[in-house]
């Protein structure tokens, strides 16, 4: 059996003998500040635990009282404003009144992706984000199409079925019933002809429209360059896009205009203002118009003329001509 | 820079009778980077004690203060160099009877003759600074780790490094005024010994010898292990009070003479040889004889290295310190002083370096001790906790369990 001697302590050492806990008496500058700021995070610690320890009790209680309350911790507090920004003309009465809130139902409550399919359904706006603005404030940033073209559905593929409502051809051919769009904006834009309006196969609204994208073009260097002469564009038609990349306008001064979408729109506008000129410096009771087409090159420009008036001669010795001839416009060529 | 990872900052301070040193070091692991280093002319120090505590404390602190900015950190807790006249040691042995299974040595009963060994009342006002163990011997023989060998007779001897309860706490509560925890408390001549010796030089036998400006302390090594440590209160500013006295000059004086002239042995041939006091034949400039000045500093040279070696008594023999003598401290840059130790101890003796990688403005003898410090205070915190972990409830059962099976 080993004996174990009774010992009793050994002599103290320096950490039994010399108290490090007392409280240091710092008497130079450096000291004393050291030992404050040692104090100063001592105490914000101590009020960073403390202040968790009741928020932690806080929550803990509001858990155990009613659970749903964390689960739904900010139901209580109703949307009072929707913050709107667009770069369009939809106003925040038109979105309160496509989103139909309840006020009542609270901020947190709202389905967001439901909401923002719903205005993306009004094809007009291209673009919508919603969020949050705590504590009450629903904003709702929307991008919008701009309208190039406008034109009229048949009244067999138009949704309502009455074909009245302008829809709006927007630089990606896509077609919308736009609104809040001022009169004269609407009046100053062509109507789209030459095309026959498909319903979209997924059943919502109609297919895009192939050659928007030239369209817009020649409209935006029309109105950049000759503004007067893009007023007088009354009718776009892409009956010939397809066949010829030709685009038709119609003003009320020449009944067909063609445009090529090879050339420069630029020059092909120069040369109609020049053609224009030239031709309105005629006498007065000059035929009108028929065509200018401006699509077959920069060399000549073909301009035909409809068949001047006819007065009537009680007594005509001359034969009439014949039918052929009479349907035949007199055909010009301008060398501008 | 310091990060979020699990690095701590210590700091090894010095408070010496010339100057403070203080070097800052970043622990991660097994891992020891020094960041920041700061040194301040010391005040309020007398023979590495604190005299003037208000002193000291402000000159301590802004060796901190310098070392912190340095290092972009704030010190955690701090090593600090234990010196002065008041530091103290003496020899104390015991042994017990083997009574393991079948007479082998058993961990119970080396705990117990190591106990047995640290048992030994102190003078009022005195505490343990170090307990140095000397190796174990098992029936007169030399046996380093005697566990589970046979014998009937397991004896050890422990080396008490004591000082003044006071004039420890003097320099504890310096480093505590400044908010800081002193963790460890380390002799100046280990710490020197720790960074400058090898573990096979400690293992062969060396004495390593701080020379400092108000005290001179050594450790003593064998067998791999510090086996005696102590202070004797002369040091470098005892060389310069000699020249003062003995040239008739005030001790600024002295200390440049000391600087310029002294050695620790005498080569002056030429009684006429002689140097001048200032060398701009102005008022007052005097001429010395060189021999005069070396016979000087090297008697008290020769009478310090001979206190160490009274004070190491018979414990010391040239055969078993075939590693020699190294010497540190600011008195070790006295030219001959190599030549000087020789004499005294009778073995090869050099100036040491530090056997770590560190920047070359570390290496100088001056910073040996802070450096060593940092070592010593970070290895002692490992073997305080590695015994922590082995007194804990696992350890506990398993001594239970070894008793047991002894029965």
């Amino acid at each position: 059996m080993n004996h174990v001697p009774l010992i009793s302590q050994t002599a103290p050492t320096w950490r039994d003998a010399i108290i490090q806990d007392t409280p240091p008496r710092p008497r130079q500058g450096a000291a004393r500040r050291r030992l404050a700021m040692a104090s100063v995070r001592h105490w914000a610690a101590v009020g960073a635990i403390t202040a968790c320890l009741i928020f932690g009790y806080i929550g803990w209680r509001a858990w155990r009282d009613n659970p749903a309350v964390l689960a739904a911790p900010a139901s209580s507090v109703p949307v009072r404003e929707i913050a709107l920004r667009t770069d369009g003309v939809l106003t925040r009465a038109w979105v309160e009144r496509i989103l139909n809130i309840d006020r009542r139902a609270g901020l947190m409550n709202l389905d967001l992706a439901a909401l923002r399919d719903r205005l993306l359904q009004s094809g007009q706006i291209r673009t919508a984000v919603l969020a949050r603005r705590f504590p009450d404030v629903l904003a709702v940033i929307i991008e919008e199409r701009s309208p190039v073209l406008r034109t009229h559905a048949r009244p067999e593929v138009a949704a309502d079925n009455t074909g009245q409502d302008p829809l709006y051809v927007a630089r990606d051919g896509f077609i919308f019933s736009g609104e809040l769009y001022p009169d004269h904006l609407v009046e100053s834009l062509p109507l789209l002809a030459g095309v026959t309006l498909t319903r979209d196969p997924a059943g919502h609204g109609f297919a895009p429209i192939e050659g928007m994208e030239p369209v817009t073009a020649l409209l935006g260097t029309a109105r950049s360059s000759a503004p007067a002469l893009a007023k007088a564009f009354k009718v776009v038609s892409l009956a010939r896009f397809a066949r010829d990349g030709v685009i038709l306008v119609r003003t009320p001064e020449v009944a067909e205009i063609a445009f090529g979408t090879r050339d420069d729109f630029y020059l092909q506008i120069a040369r109609l203002d020049y053609i224009l000129e030239q031709l309105r410096a005629r006498p007065a009771g000059a035929s009108p118009i028929h065509s200018i087409d401006l699509s077959v090159g920069s060399r000549q420009v073909p301009v035909a003329f409809d068949s001047p008036p006819v007065p009537p001669k009680p007594n005509a010795s001359r034969p009439a001509p014949r039918a052929t001839e009479a349907a035949r416009p007199p055909l010009t060529f301008f060398h501008p | 820079m310091p990060t979020f990872s699990k690095s701590r900052i210590v700091g090894a301070v010095e408070i010496g009778t010339t100057k403070i040193t203080v070097l800052v070091g970043e622990v991660a692991g097994p891992s020891l980077n020094v960041i920041g280093f700061g040194e301040f002319p010391s005040r309020g120090v007398v023979k590495g004690m604190v005299v003037d505590s208000k002193a000291a404390g402000e000159a301590t602190h802004r060796a901190i203060d310098g070392a912190e900015k340095t290092a972009g950190a704030r010190l955690q807790q701090v090593f600090l160099a234990q010196s002065g006249a008041h530091i103290d040691g003496f020899y104390h042995e015991a042994s017990v009877n083997v009574g393991g299974l079948e007479g082998r040595v058993s961990q119970l009963d080396v705990d117990n003759v190591y106990r047995l060994a640290k048992h030994k009342a102190l003078p009022p006002g005195r505490c343990i600074v170090h307990f140095l163990r000397r190796p174990f011997y098992l029936d007169g023989t030399l046996s380093p780790s005697p566990e589970e060998i046979r014998g009937d007779r397991l004896s050890v001897g422990v080396w008490h490094v004591h000082g003044d309860q006071h004039r420890i706490a003097d320099s504890v509560h310096i480093i505590r005024n400044f908010n800081l925890p002193v963790s460890e408390l380390v002799l100046s001549g280990l710490a020197a010994g720790n960074i400058l010796t090898t573990l096979e030089e400690r293992q062969h036998g060396v004495l390593v010898i701080d020379l400092g400006g108000g005290t001179t302390d050594f450790a003593y090594y064998r067998q791999g292990r510090a086996c005696l440590a102590g202070v004797v209160a002369v040091g470098g500013s005892h060389l310069t009070n000699d020249l003062a006295l003995g040239l008739r000059i005030t001790e600024s004086q002295a200390e440049k003479m000391k600087l310029l002239h002294a050695r620790a042995t005498i080569t002056a041939k030429d009684r006429a040889d002689s140097v001048w006091l200032n060398g701009d034949m102005g008022i007052g400039d005097r001429r010395f004889p060189r021999m005069t000045i070396e016979q000087i500093a090297a008697a008290r040279t020769r009478e310090t290295l001979e206190v160490v070696r009274k004070k190491l008594g018979t414990l010391y023999t040239p055969g078993e310190t075939l590693a020699g003598v190294v010497l540190t401290g600011g008195a070790s840059a006295l030219p001959g002083i190599e030549d000087a130790a020789s004499r005294v101890f009778e073995v090869p003796a050099r100036v040491g370096t530090p056997h770590v990688e560190v920047i070359e403005s570390l290496r100088h003898p001056s910073c040996s001790t802070a450096l060593g410090l940092l070592h010593q205070g970070i290895s002692q915190q490992h073997e305080a906790t590695t015994l922590q972990s082995q007194s804990g409830l696992g350890a506990k059962f398993k001594n239970f369990l070894d008793r047991i099976a002894s029965v």
